[in-house]
């Protein structure tokens, strides 16, 4: 049985006009699992019921073994938790942060904080205030990073960073995950982001978990069916995840390849799926999506 | 705790210099004011204390205005451990700053000033009461609602003043002028209380009773910042 970093099994939360419902996801253990989803699809509400800053309404949630709200602070003297917007006091010094919080953390080593802070190029002096978005997310990883956190938490860490410091977080991340082999749950609406680190692929939609699957799965075993209408008619229910009507037939995307060639020949050309394209058919529920 | 403490310590401590700096300008230009003339220790003490029980209020803007409790809330530590520090942070801050006043006092008098008036036998007294009640009352409403909370609640409080004043004015010998002689006979009790029990035994109910204000709301509190989501 594959040990699990997050184990989570009907898990329900409820607001007004959105619910988060029945959900079960699990996080392997030394692997980053990329949640993806459209904006307002649940991937915050996730994590931070994960962190315990929302409270469920029903389920359980396993972290690295343990409960995560009986076992609150074992749990999160584990965690590494990154916003997309770093809650640290604008009006303090990055050193002063730091300080702040090491002492809550028994893994906590100022010489890695201070490799870490090097190797980003943090100015320590400065005031969060006077960092760009970039450099205050990579403040908040190398903050993450400095305890030797078994699992990070990261919620939406690349929104609203341009793609040249986007491709440099990734990298660096992923560089020191590929060193450390932690675990990591990285939700995002980037899906080129998830190209380049994941593992795993979480899609979820409207509060409710669609698929969980090795990226390699998908990146293989799924594809986009172009062929004319009969013919994509023809294709077995279970493996069409998504259709559109297009002027000059149609296009499904498949969650077997194989085995849609197997049914349709050269009646039909399957390219593999992206990522990007999985999240367009799957983000309106499957449904026929217009015309482009 | 103490991490928690010494987290909001080395978070808040430019914020809580410039408030105390701003505060002994207060305190030390108050007397001045009256100088020659003389300022009633009963006035004066009840200033200190009512002020003094809103700085830990002010000192912790910070984590409102930099939505910095869920970063807090992050941490391993309890949502208990976290209101637990909040009160003990709180009593400590308040208490200093009856010390800055009382220092700002001394240095005055050692210029000659004798700006107060009165006995100071029970400044320490009404100074701790009064700001653990308002720390007592405050304290839940500002873990809930948050600093700009409060504000809105005294701008509201302040607003309903005038308008119970007006409506005093308006409807004389209505249900409303019930609620002055309610606070003039509570006034009266704690006065005969007072003559009753003698200063010794009255400082002691009063402290007892600021204590247990002060544990209800604690509990309060925790009830409150358990259920906050962030």
């Amino acid at each position: 049985m594959r040990d699990h970093a997050i184990e989570i099994r009907g898990l329900r939360k409820r607001y007004r006009g959105f619910t988060l419902r029945d959900v079960d996801l699990d996080v392997p253990r030394g692997y980053v699992t990329g949640l993806i989803g459209p904006n307002g699809a649940g991937k915050t509400t996730l994590i931070k019921l994960v962190m315990n800053l929302v409270r469920r309404d029903a389920g359980t949630i396993r972290v690295l073994g343990l409960d995560n709200v009986a076992d609150e602070v074992a749990v999160k003297s584990r965690i590494g938790f990154i916003y997309d917007e770093p809650p640290f006091y604008h009006d303090v010094t990055l050193r002063d942060s730091a300080r702040a919080i090491a002492p809550f953390y028994p893994g906590w080593s100022d010489r890695r904080f201070a490799e870490l802070a090097a190797r980003f190029g943090l100015p320590l002096g400065k005031r969060f205030k006077t960092l760009s978005h970039g450099m205050k997310m990579k403040f908040a990883l190398a903050v993450a990073l400095s305890h030797d956190a078994e699992l990070l938490l990261m919620d939406e860490p690349t929104a609203g960073l341009d793609l040249a410091f986007r491709r440099e977080l990734l990298h660096e991340l992923g560089a020191i995950l590929q060193d450390e082999r932690k675990s990591v749950l990285f939700s995002t609406h980037i899906t080129a982001d998830l190209e380049r680190i994941a593992d795993y692929v979480a899609f979820i939609r409207d509060g409710t978990i669609v698929f969980s699957l090795p990226k390699d799965e998908l990146r293989e075993g799924w594809g986009i069916v172009r062929a004319d209408r009969p013919a994509v008619d023809r294709l077995p229910a279970a493996i069409v995840k998504g259709r559109r009507e297009r002027p000059y037939g149609a296009e499904a995307l498949v969650s077997d390849a194989a085995a849609a060639h197997e049914v349709l020949g050269a009646s039909a050309v399957i390219d593999r799926a992206s990522l990007d394209e999985v999240m367009v058919f799957m983000a309106r529920g499957g449904e026929h999506v217009e015309a482009a | 705790m103490w991490k928690l403490l010494r987290k909001d310590w080395l978070l808040n401590r430019r914020r809580l210099g410039l408030t105390y700096l701003f505060w002994s300008v207060v305190w030390l230009g108050l007397p001045l004011r009256d100088w020659g003339e003389n300022l009633s220790l009963g006035t004066w003490s009840g200033m200190v204390s009512v002020a003094c029980a809103f700085l830990p209020i002010v000192a912790n803007g910070g984590e409102d205005k930099f939505k910095a409790a869920a970063l807090t809330c992050s941490l391993p530590v309890t949502r208990q451990a976290i209101v637990t520090s909040r009160y003990v942070g709180g009593w400590l801050v308040a208490l200093a700053g009856v010390g800055i006043a009382v220092a700002a006092m001394v240095f005055l008098s050692s210029f000659g000033a004798r700006p107060l008036t009165g006995s100071w036998t029970t400044v320490p007294l009404a100074v701790v009461v009064v700001m653990g009640i308002v720390l007592a009352l405050a304290m839940p409403f500002v873990l809930r609602f948050g600093v700009v909370g409060l504000i809105v609640l005294m701008v509201a409080l302040q607003v309903l003043g005038m308008v119970a004043l007006l409506a005093a004015r308006m409807f004389r010998g209505s249900a409303i002028l019930s609620i002055e002689s309610a606070v003039r006979h509570t006034v009266a009790a704690v006065g005969y209380l007072y003559q009753t029990l003698g200063p010794t035994a009255f400082a002691a109910v009063a402290v007892a009773t600021v204590l247990v204000l002060n544990v209800l709301s604690y509990r309060l509190s925790i009830v409150i910042y358990r259920s906050r989501e962030f």
